[in-house]
C-alpha cells in the first residue's frame, strides 16, 4: 500500500532512479551506491538480485522492485525473479552485511578525525542516520578494504567485526 | 492424566503450518482488537513464517501430513548459494525463506506467474522490517501505520496462499 508521499515521490523521481541504478549497472561499481547483489537461480537463467540504497528510503518495497525491474529491462534483462531493494540499515537488520570495518581512535591519536572519515568514505562508506559504516557481505570484501585503509590511514586504528547472524 | 502440552503438540508438517499460520491470525487479531498492537505483529510474523514453510515444501511435492524435520529445513536453508540467495537464510528469515520459495521454484521448472515471484519477497521484506523474533522481550509502542502495513502484507500472503 502506497503512501500519498511515497506517490508523490514516485511520481515525480521514479525515472530518474530507473536511470540513476541503469548507469550504475552499465558501470559495473562493486562499492559504493547503488549497491548491486546478482546471481543466478540454479540452472534456470533467472536472476535473484538485491540493491542496496539509501536514495530510496521513502519508497515501499514494491516500489523499488519496480525500479530495479525496470533497469534491468533497459539493460536487456528479463528475468528477474526476485528484486529487492534495501536501505542499508535494512540490509544490515536483516544480517545482509554482517562485516564492518570500524575505526578505532582515541583523541590522544596523532590522526585527524577527518582523514579517517575521508579514508572510509573513500572506501564506499555509507552516511545513515546512525552515522558512517563501511560494512560488507563477505569477509574477503572486508579484508581487501581493510588492507586498503591499513595503507591509506596507517596505524593501529581499523578493526574488522563481524555480526552472528540471526536465527 | 494428559501428556504435557511440549508432548502433544506432534510433528511439523504443511497441514499443521498451515493451521498454525491461521490460528495464529486469528490470535493477532484478538490482540489487535485489545490494543496490543506489539504481540500482535510478534504472532503475525509467526503466521507468514507458516505459511511461507508450508509452501516450500508443498513446493517439493511433501504430502500434506509428511512430517517436516529439523534436518529437512536444514536442508533447505543449505541451498541458499545455489538457488542465488546472498547468506543462509536465518531459521525465522521472513525473506530468506521468500526467496528459497520462489528461487526453488524456478530451479525446479515450476516458477511462479511473473510479478508474484518478486511481490512474495516483497512483501515478505516488508513485514520483517518491523518483525523479529526478539519482539517478545521488548515493550516498544507499535504505530498505527506501521502496524497496518505489516497486517496487511500478512493478509497478502493469507489471500494469495493458494498460489504461493
Amino acid at each position: 500500500m502506497s503512501t500519498v508521499r511515497e506517490k508523490w515521490i514516485l511520481a515525480r523521481d521514479h525515472s530518474s532512479f530507473v536511470q540513476r541504478l541503469y548507469a550504475a549497472l552499465s558501470a559495473g561499481a562493486s562499492k559504493g551506491q547503488p549497491l548491486v547483489f546478482e546471481n543466478r537461480i540454479g540452472t534456470s537463467g533467472a536472476l535473484n538480485v538485491t540493491v542496496l540504497w539509501q536514495a530510496w528510503s521513502e519508497l515501499g518495497h514494491q516500489a523499488r522492485s519496480d525500479i530495479i525491474v525496470e533497469a534491468y529491462r533497459k539493460m536487456g534483462v528479463e528475468r528477474l525473479a526476485i528484486a529487492l531493494g534495501l536501505t542499508f540499515e535494512e540490509a544490515v537488520s536483516s544480517g545482509l552485511l554482517p562485516y564492518s570495518i570500524v575505526p578505532l581512535v582515541r583523541e590522544s591519536d596523532p590522526v585527524s578525525p577527518d582523514s579517517i572519515r575521508a579514508a572510509l568514505l573513500q572506501e564506499g562508506a555509507i552516511e545513515t542516520s546512525s552515522g558512517l559504516f563501511l560494512r560488507f557481505a563477505d569477509s574477503g570484501r572486508a579484508q581487501e578494504s581493510y588492507r586498503r585503509l591499513i595503507q591509506s590511514v596507517p596505524g593501529p586504528y581499523w578493526s574488522i567485526v563481524q555480526e552472528l547472524p540471526r536465527e | 492424566m494428559p501428556l504435557p502440552l511440549s508432548q502433544r503438540l506432534g510433528d511439523d508438517s504443511i497441514a499443521s503450518f498451515s493451521r498454525a499460520a491461521v490460528q495464529r491470525w486469528k490470535d493477532a487479531e484478538v490482540l489487535r482488537r485489545a490494543g496490543r498492537r506489539l504481540a500482535a505483529i510478534y504472532l503475525l510474523g509467526y503466521s507468514t513464517e507458516m505459511l511461507l514453510k508450508a509452501a516450500y515444501f508443498r513446493s517439493l511435492g511433501f504430502a500434506s501430513d509428511r512430517v517436516i524435520s529439523p534436518s529437512d529445513r536444514e536442508q533447505a536453508r543449505g541451498e541458499y548459494g545455489k538457488l542465488g540467495l546472498v547468506q543462509k537464510p536465518g531459521q525465522h528469515d521472513l525473506t530468506g525463506w521468500a526467496q528459497l520459495l520462489v528461487a526453488k521454484r524456478y530451479d525446479l521448472g515450476t516458477p511462479h506467474a511473473s510479478g508474484v515471484d518478486r511481490q512474495i519477497v516483497n512483501q515478505a521484506q516488508t513485514i520483517y522490517d518491523h518483525w523479529l523474533e526478539t519482539i517478545r522481550s521488548h515493550s516498544t509502542r507499535v504505530y498505527r501505520q506501521e502496524f497496518e502495513s505489516v497486517r496487511d502484507a500478512v493478509l497478502w500472503f493469507h489471500r494469495n496462499d493458494r498460489i504461493l
